[in-house]
């Protein structure tokens, strides 16, 4: 479609991040989930903690744990052994966060306790 | 109510826009995170409409998006595009590689409203049952699409800005006239076409009579818990009419006695008198007219 072929268009839009040091708080049950969700790929894999439009709340909750990324854009924390990144894009956002884990069938796993947050949705993934 | 006031062949509207481009693998992805309606199905040429919304269910934009393969058009409120862009930027995952462009200059919106909208649009080798509300068609370098309203079907033309010129005047060889400031805005209320005079964040989807573009089944998206809510425990307080009036009334909020305080979105002077957009608490909505404070007599009607 030949719409977008004229002139007039920018060049990619940015907006300005601020970065902080991120410090995030693991509980014990946190550490030990995340020990045993990781097994033997803690000396290879790392987990990066995000965050993402979407949600009821505006921004959702991301963890996955990936083969290091060895990327300068994140900030790298060690929780026990393991190793934690939040990406730069997300440590104002995200700093200050406790996470929390919960062995329960409903509702369980685990929890991020935001106080960056002026709300969260109810089923605690979201916030903004 | 008296009928449309509608030009024998075609009138065309500009519509003051915002245009955002996203270009990405997960740009469809990232529309249907943030959205309030489904956009991971829409396919190539497919136009969605959908808002944007912030945690508490308020309207920040309305999208009318263009899927055009590797880029996503969107078509956005007036003045709210650098918003729009930023909004769409931070919630970009750290993992997905999208680029948001703006275009606000790029991309002209007009609208094609009258008797015989049709034969303006054959002289131009477009045969308008081509043209849908689910899908845009190409005109050299345009896109033409329609909605429906209560009242009539209008087309929804986008234009790249340098070709406007010629494109106007194309449509103005086959019997389309260029209205003034005032006939569009009269003609936008008559139509009941919401722009981002009520298209913004003092309103609620439900409250405007835009529930089909809410999407509660679709799975979370800013707003979502507020729109479930409102749907499952009776739906919005106030709602959308239209007003007529022997003389002018201002925008902005009105008491009227024994109903309450309601908001006129927009005014325009009309055929014998004026016509206004206005939200009105819901219990008020079934009456034939209100009484301002001051005595001026409106007649309502529902859009």
């Amino acid at each position: 479609m030949g719409i977008l072929g004229g002139e007039g268009f920018s060049l990619p839009v940015v907006t300005s991040t601020e970065v902080v040091d991120v410090q995030i708080e693991f509980t014990e049950p946190a550490k030990r989930a995340m020990k045993s969700t990781m097994g033997e790929d803690g000396a290879t894999h790392v987990v990066i903690i995000s965050a993402e439009s979407g949600g009821c709340s505006g921004y959702m909750y991301d963890m996955q744990i990936v083969e290091d990324p060895n990327d300068d854009s994140f900030q790298r924390l060690d929780v026990g052994g393991l190793t934690v990144l939040v990406h730069n894009k997300d440590s104002e956002m995200l700093s200050g966060i406790r996470v929390d884990y919960k062995d329960t069938l409903m509702g369980g796993g685990f929890q991020i306790d935001n106080p960056n947050a002026d709300r969260s949705c109810g089923c605690g993934q979201s916030f903004g | 109510m008296p009928p449309l006031d509608l030009h024998p062949v075609a009138e065309v509207m500009p519509s003051p826009c915002s245009v955002s481009v996203l270009k990405g693998n997960t740009a469809i992805e990232h529309l249907d995170r943030t959205l309030t309606v489904k956009t991971s199905e829409i396919k190539i040429g497919d136009r969605v409409d959908g808002l944007l919304c912030n945690a508490n269910g308020r309207i920040l934009d309305r999208l009318m998006i263009c899927n055009l393969g590797e880029d996503m058009l969107l078509i956005g409120n007036h003045g709210v595009g650098d918003d729009t862009r930023e909004n769409l930027i931070r919630g970009i995952p750290w993992n997905e590689e999208i680029i948001v462009m703006n275009g606000d200059a790029a991309i002209t919106h007009l609208r094609l409203v009258g008797g015989a909208v049709n034969r303006c649009l054959a002289g131009l080798g477009i045969d308008t049952l081509e043209i849908s509300e689910e899908r845009w068609i190409e005109y050299g370098s345009a896109l033409i699409s329609h909605t429906d309203y209560s009242e009539l079907s209008v087309v929804e033309i986008l234009v790249p800005t340098a070709e406007l010129v010629e494109f106007t005047a194309l449509l103005h060889e086959n019997g389309a006239i260029s209205p003034d400031r005032n006939r569009c805005e009269s003609l936008r209320i008559e139509l009941g076409i919401l722009d981002y005079r009520e298209l913004n964040s003092a309103f609620l989807p439900f409250e405007l009579g835009l529930g089909h573009m809410v999407s509660l089944n679709k799975g979370c998206y800013p707003g979502q818990e507020i729109h479930a809510r409102m749907d499952s425990r009776g739906k919005a307080s106030r709602g959308i009419v239209r007003l007529r009036m022997h003389s002018d009334v201002a925008v902005g909020k009105h008491k009227v006695p024994g109903i309450g305080s309601i908001t006129v979105t927009a005014s325009a002077k009309a055929f014998e008198g004026s016509v206004a957009l206005a939200v009105v608490p819901l219990p008020a909505i079934s009456l034939e007219e209100l009484k301002f404070e001051g005595g001026l007599i409106a007649a309502m009607q529902s859009l």
